[in-house]
């Protein structure tokens, strides 16, 4: 019983995914990405893609539910 | 149930038949002499299940721990044998019968407790840095919990079945469900942990990083750092536990040097963490309320309370609510978000408590995992 209830709530477990948020302090361009280890908020990162005047900071990692975006 | 179709019901003289009479009222009977032993059996295979289940849980995260220290510290032997060792490692909490100075007590025993674990995960991996020793701190944290989890359940479990208590049977099985939401979110614990992601705890450290931002920053305690910033005309003071490490510092001990030993005379603290919710409540409501904003074993809040008690300090909180899963396992979407709202919640307060020239002190509290400053 206890079982049957519960498997649901593991499988929940691995619907997400981890995003890298970043933005440049420059032209506040806003690049999502899949995480990666090493990533942590407020490191900075590689310059930016848009402008190229400035390195880009992380500003959020967050999981994602896969679930509601399908 | 098949019985009375097929045979009649009693009264239309089938149970005359001696056979028919057994066959109807055996089983009556069986349950009630029988009914607690068999209700207590049924207890038992269920308790069994959720114990199997626990165990589980406590071989997956010993496994993904040693994986962790063998894969990332490199250590020269095989340390299979003291990370087990290590395991049954047990704290002694004071004594409270005569409770004068037991916060004392209490703080020296955790900061050895702490050393200890550092000391052990150094001397596994010498080479290793600073967040990767956190990570294993924390990683043999969840394990020894979950161990210790699964060998108390064990032995109610066993002292049950040995003195076939249904009493004792009753309550483990009560009690169960909390026990396993526990232990499942420490075990999903692990996967932000071995990854350094930052955790729904974090959140409070993660405001306080954000006014940290291009600050010098300064370490004031054991893994808190502290910066200091003007702030729409106010001073303000920042600490938080020193990312991005999985730390969450020494808070209390923070604040009670930055007033008593830097000087610093506050006018405001304001404390940021994140809070469990009630079930029904929102994952990322803000809250807003008066008191020292931290969990834990209680020094850092006693701490706090009595440097702001002391010099008359108003002490404001602003908590982020999560469950307990949410808050040890990756940072939600709803959570990250709620930053630049916290901020301006803070703002307000700023705006609304102080006046221009005074000091504020704003103390991220929360593991900082994947939080930088
Ligand atoms: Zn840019």
């Amino acid at each position: 019983m206890t079982n049957s209830k519960q498997q649901p709530q593991q499988s929940k477990k691995q619907d997400y995914q981890v995003y890298t948020v970043e933005v440049c302090p420059a032209c506040n361009f806003k690049s999502k990405r899949p995480f990666e280890i090493g990533d942590f908020v407020f490191k900075t990162n590689g310059e930016c893609s848009h402008c190229k005047n400035a390195k880009t900071k992380i500003e959020m990692i967050y999981a994602e539910s896969t679930k509601q975006q399908s | 149930m098949f019985i009375i179709p097929l045979f009649g019901l009693p009264g239309d003289g089938s149970l005359e038949n001696p056979i028919m009479y057994i066959i109807f009222y055996a089983p009556i009977l069986l349950f009630f002499f029988y009914g607690q032993k068999i209700q207590s059996w049924m207890m038992l295979s269920e308790v069994s299940r959720s114990l199997n289940r626990l165990k589980n849980m406590k071989e997956k995260t010993r496994k993904e721990t040693l994986e962790y220290i063998k894969n990332v510290l490199k250590p020269e032997g095989d340390p299979t044998e003291r990370i087990d060792q290590f395991l049954e490692y047990f704290t002694i909490m004071p004594v409270e019968t005569d409770p004068s100075g037991i916060m004392g007590k209490i703080e020296h025993i955790m900061v050895t407790r702490d050393e200890r674990v550092r000391e052990e995960v150094r001397a596994i991996g010498p080479k290793a840095d600073p967040v990767q020793v956190s990570t294993a701190e924390n990683l043999l944290e969840i394990t020894t919990t979950l161990n210790l989890i699964y060998k108390i359940v064990r032995h109610f479990y066993l002292m049950g079945k040995r003195t076939s208590s249904i009493y004792v049977l009753a309550q483990l099985q009560m009690l169960m469900p909390l026990i396993l939401q526990e232990a499942e979110a420490l075990s999903s614990a692990v996967d932000a942990f071995k990854r350094q992601q930052p955790i729904g705890d974090g959140i409070g450290a993660m405001v306080a990083a954000k006014f940290m931002l291009n600050t010098e920053k300064k370490t004031i305690a054991r893994d808190t750092v502290y910066s200091q910033t003007d702030y729409n005309g106010r001073t303000l003071y920042l600490v938080k536990a020193e990312g991005p490490g999985g730390n969450v510092g020494q808070p209390g001990v923070a604040l009670e040097r930055l007033v008593n030993d830097l000087g610093v005379k506050a006018n405001t603290i304001i404390m940021i963490d994140a809070a469990l919710k009630l079930e029904g409540e929102k994952t990322g409501e803000i809250a807003e309320g008066i008191g020292a904003a931290i969990g834990g074993i209680g020094v850092d809040r006693f701490q706090i309370e009595e440097v702001a008690t002391k010099n008359k300090i108003p002490l404001y909180a602003v908590v982020i609510k999560q469950s307990i899963v949410e808050a040890i396992s990756v940072m939600r979407k709803e959570i990250a978000e709620t930053t630049d709202r916290v901020v301006k919640r803070i703002d307000r307060i700023i705006e609304e408590k102080t006046k221009k020239g005074d000091t504020v002190i704003l103390v991220g509290v929360g593991n900082t995992f994947g939080v930088g400053q």
